[in-house]
């Protein structure tokens, strides 16, 4: 490569172009070797359906189609008085291993209900609903030079904005497939201080870091016709795993899969998507092999839960508190991580919604705590004005 | 003499120097005939990209005229185009719903496996060349303006054509957005979408049955679960109208909710007059059934609605949202963003919110607002505006063909599907993001430089085979095809940058038409 993506990333901070200070990391005595995985399910995904309070006598009462099979042929939680939908039997086994904990009223201060809004809040990890970075790049800044973060999506989500333009794998689409040569450093040329330039300059490093670790021809395309039925997740999720692994410097990595906004008909729609997503869970963990997944640490939640009450047509709508995720090797896993206190109306937000009870802001940091070791300093300006509620994962 | 001259030439200076800044922060006249440049902004920014004979032609035109052209009057293709486009839109609406429709009588029996699978190919079928259509029709407009602004509403409305029968209506939703727009109302906007079946199957919104209406409770007796649902509701204030920060609360969002309970979709397979014995009303494909909706009191932003009035309160209810302060100031914040910047100047955003309001939600009104603004002229001096994918495509092609017709409507659809914007296939009801923080990033960039050197080496075909040596192609006096002749490509783009220009130098006459159609400022619009 004529440019090496380090070099890049000094001449940007040297031309003024992360602008919003960047903090050099704090590298306190603990082990810093840890890396954080945060799977993004946009739309909203109805926890309840997932892993469902089935020792809660409402929940027949408030959902009498939709925990039809979970109270039939769900997977009990240990002591927790949930049980797995069995399309979560993969996530189900994971707890039993004591490699997966969660939290069913997890959530961020939206009160807007809006897809859109709930998931800027997430993102941006402010509290606020604008502004100009978010989390995961605020994030890198803080793990300093030699570690970075990717995004395994096609555009660059929202965490991921702020000073410089991020690291990002589309695992999904071809390649990057510049051209190379005279016409390359034709283009580079053209680009030069323009934002498509910056763009340019990051193509042509991601190219770079995928290609080495995909080299042996390994990356994992669409199974074609007749072929076993690997849902699209796990593929992409083979994939990460390998980026990841060949990569040491990648610390921080970032997902999102869509589907999951059911206000109708949910039962079949929702199944195949969590038992997808399952899949895509202990496919990496599968790929990424024992020792890297000790390091590693995986966080799925949504931008929001949906209605406690199956709403006329199969499905629920927009609600608050919902279900999050911690998965790895080294996480303190089989158990449910902050409160739930039932599904009684005098517990539910408005009446109508679970409330949240563990900041998702407080989920990440504590976990980011865990894999990286960082300062409250450090945390105080990825996510400032955080309720502080520490979350021992 | 001393201090009275004095005073005189100050006073003096300052007229001069008042008038030179009246000059300088003079807005674009609405009815000041644009220069070329202008012309070639205006052609990108509402429209695809100039050809040599729509320059000529919006040279000298005003920004009124292009706009109420845009507004007024639909599109004309080229007629080997339109042959293709009557080709594409295959069998009319009306016998496709028929057939097909809920209750449609060539539906095959639900045993019938083979069968059901041929008829879901059908529709996925009949979808896709909706779409095609489309973009050929966005293509080859010789009214560019009213694709662009066209585009945008059904954007802004945005219903995606995967879901289920949407994939038949699809075609249909786009005319009666099309033919809304010449009313010059967002309400008229607003109307076509609500009463369209494509937005009310998108959005649940004919599955939602009030509990204590008649159907509802029958159903409740056998032992149906049925209900309310709220996502249409949501999204009319949230997306279509007031906007998320809008000042609506959660109980308007179920008011609302109630208030449009008894939307259905028309069956082919019940008669005029079983309709009317149930009082059925029928608007176009869309049904308002009394007997699903919910007669009670209700309460929306800050009005009573009393029991009993049925269908007059959707209508109700959709003049409220669309005189809401919010509304005016939601659309035209999006109208700002989409046509001028992604951070708009406020006090652009602010007259063109005054001028909705003042106009009743004239769409023309609006954007005569942004056009007489200083920032709009500036715009169309030194464009800046990040294009979407759609828009570098469509603009790619142009650049290529010049006038000649781009005739190959899989090449656009390949191409845009795999930039993610296919027009009716964005599957939230946001709709595809207008700024360019949506859609810069690596990939994009790659993408775009991938795509001109594609084009560049002729390895994606504009004209459909066959549709070469018409009769409309000899008549143009242009070099032979849709061919990256750099010349052309550089009248399309106007002057290079110098960085541009440097650039080129050493390069073989491909990679310069590559690196011109994949340029910083032809990413621009």
């Amino acid at each position: 490569m004529p440019i090496d993506r380090r070099d890049f990333l000094k001449a940007a901070l040297a031309c003024g172009g992360l602008s919003l200070g960047r903090a050099w990391a704090w590298q306190g005595g603990g082990e810093d070797t840890g890396r954080l995985l945060v799977i993004f399910l946009r739309g909203g995904l109805d926890g309840l359906f997932a892993f469902s309070p089935v020792a809660d006598p409402q929940l027949a009462l408030l959902r009498p189609t939709l925990t039809r099979a979970v109270l039939a042929q769900g997977v009990p939680l240990g002591d927790s008085g949930f049980a797995a939908h069995p399309s979560c039997t993969a996530l189900a086994e994971l707890f039993q291993a004591g490699e997966l904990a969660f939290s069913p009223c997890a959530g961020t201060i939206d009160q807007s209900r809006s897809h859109f809004q709930a998931q800027d809040i997430f993102e941006l990890g402010t509290g606020r609903t604008r502004g100009p970075s978010g989390f995961m790049s605020r994030a890198a800044s803080e793990l300093g030079e030699k570690h970075d973060a990717i995004s395994f999506t096609s555009g660059i989500p929202l965490a991921f904005q702020g000073a410089a333009m991020p690291e990002i794998a589309p695992l999904e689409s071809s390649s990057f497939n510049l051209p190379s040569g005279r016409l390359l450093e034709a283009l580079r040329q053209a680009h030069a201080g323009e934002p498509t330039g910056e763009a340019l300059e990051q193509a042509i490093a991601t190219e770079a870091t995928v290609a080495s670790a995909l080299a042996d021809g390994s990356m994992e395309r669409s199974a074609g016709r007749g072929a076993a039925a690997v849902s699209r997740f796990a593929r992409m999720a083979r994939n990460m795993a390998r980026v990841l692994r060949h990569n040491p410097r990648l610390r921080l990595a970032f997902v999102d899969v869509a589907g999951f906004d059911t206000h109708a008909d949910q039962e079949d729609l929702l199944a195949r998507a969590l038992a997808s997503l399952g899949e895509g869970v202990v496919a990496l963990r599968q790929e990424l092999g024992a020792s890297e997944w000790r390091k590693t640490r995986v966080l799925v939640c949504s931008e929001f839960g949906r209605t406690v009450r199956e709403n006329g047509t199969g499905g629920t709508d927009h609600g608050h508190g919902g279900l999050l995720l911690l998965a790895g090797g080294a996480v303190r896993g089989g158990r449910m991580l902050s409160g739930f206190d039932g599904l009684g109306t005098a517990h539910l937000q408005e009446g109508r919604d679970l409330p949240v009870l563990l900041d998702w802001r407080d989920a990440l940091s504590s976990t980011m705590q865990d894999c990286f070791n960082l300062s409250d300093t450090a945390l105080d300006r990825i996510f400032p004005d955080r309720p502080r509620q520490r979350l021992e994962s | 003499m001393g201090k009275n001259l004095l005073h005189f030439l100050q006073l003096l200076l300052a007229l001069i120097g008042l008038q030179a800044l009246e000059l300088a922060a003079a807005p674009v006249a609405l009815d000041q005939p644009m220069s070329e440049v202008q012309a070639r902004a205006m052609l990108s920014r509402f429209g695809y990209g100039p050809t040599p004979l729509t320059l000529a032609a919006t040279t000298g035109q005003t920004p009124r005229q292009y706009l109420m052209r845009a507004i007024r009057e639909t599109s004309a293709l080229p007629a080997p185009v339109d042959a293709l486009a009557d080709e594409l839109a295959g069998d009319p609406f009306d016998t496709v719903w028929s057939r097909y429709g809920p209750g449609g009588n060539a539906i095959p029996p639900a045993g019938d496996i083979p069968g059901r699978l041929a008829m879901n190919q059908r529709f996925s079928d009949y979808g896709r060349l909706q779409v095609e259509r489309r973009l050929l029709v966005m293509a080859n407009s010789d009214n560019p303006g009213h694709e662009a602004l066209l585009s945008f509403w059904l954007n802004h409305f945005s219903v995606f054509a995967g879901k289920g029968r949407n994939k038949l209506l699809v075609g249909d939703y786009i005319r009666s957005m099309a033919d809304a727009m010449q009313a010059d109302s967002f309400e008229a906007l607003l109307r076509a979408s609500f009463f369209h079946p494509a937005m009310q199957i998108y959005l649940d919104n004919d599955q939602s049955l009030a509990p204590d209406s008649r159907l509802g409770r029958h159903a409740i007796s056998r032992g149906k679960r049925i209900g309310i649902n709220e996502n249409l509701a949501r999204e009319l204030l949230e997306l279509h109208t007031l906007g998320v920060d809008g000042g609506y609360d959660q109980r308007d969002v179920q008011a609302l909710a109630r208030i449009i309970t008894g939307s259905d979709v028309y069956r082919a397979d019940v008669s005029a007059q079983e309709l009317a014995q149930v009082g059925a009303v029928r608007r176009g494909y869309f049904l308002f059934d009394p007997r699903r909706h919910d007669f009670g009191t209700k309460r929306f932003l800050g009005k009573d609605f009393p029991a009993g009035e049925g269908l007059a309160e959707i209508d109700r209810a959709l003049q409220l949202m669309t005189e809401h302060p919010s509304t005016a100031r939601h659309v035209a914040t999006k109208l700002a963003q989409r046509f001028l910047d992604d951070s708009p100047p406020v006090e652009v955003v602010v007259a063109m919110t005054d001028a909705f309001r003042n106009s009743g939600g004239r769409i023309s009104a609006t954007l005569f607002a942004l056009f007489e603004s200083p920032a709009f002229r500036a715009s169309l001096q030194a464009p800046n505006k990040f294009k979407e994918p759609i828009d570098y495509v469509l603009s790619v092609a142009r650049a290529v063909c010049g006038d000649l017709p781009v005739s190959n409507s899989q090449a656009l659809f390949a191409a845009v599907s795999k930039m993610d914007q296919l027009p009716m296939r964005r599957t939230t009801p946001d709709g595809y993001g207008t700024q360019e923080k949506d859609w810069l990033s690596p990939l994009t960039v790659a993408q775009r430089i991938r795509f001109a050197r594609d084009v560049a080496r002729g390895r994606v075909q504009f004209e459909q085979p066959g549709t070469t040596g018409s009769p409309s192609r000899r008549q143009l006096e242009q070099p032979s095809g849709c061919t990256a002749d750099r010349l052309r490509i550089e009248q399309a783009i106007g002057e290079p940058r110098v960085m541009t220009r440097r650039s080129l130098r050493g390069l073989t006459s491909v990679e310069k038409s590559t690196l011109l159609l994949s340029s910083p400022e032809f990413m621009r619009r």
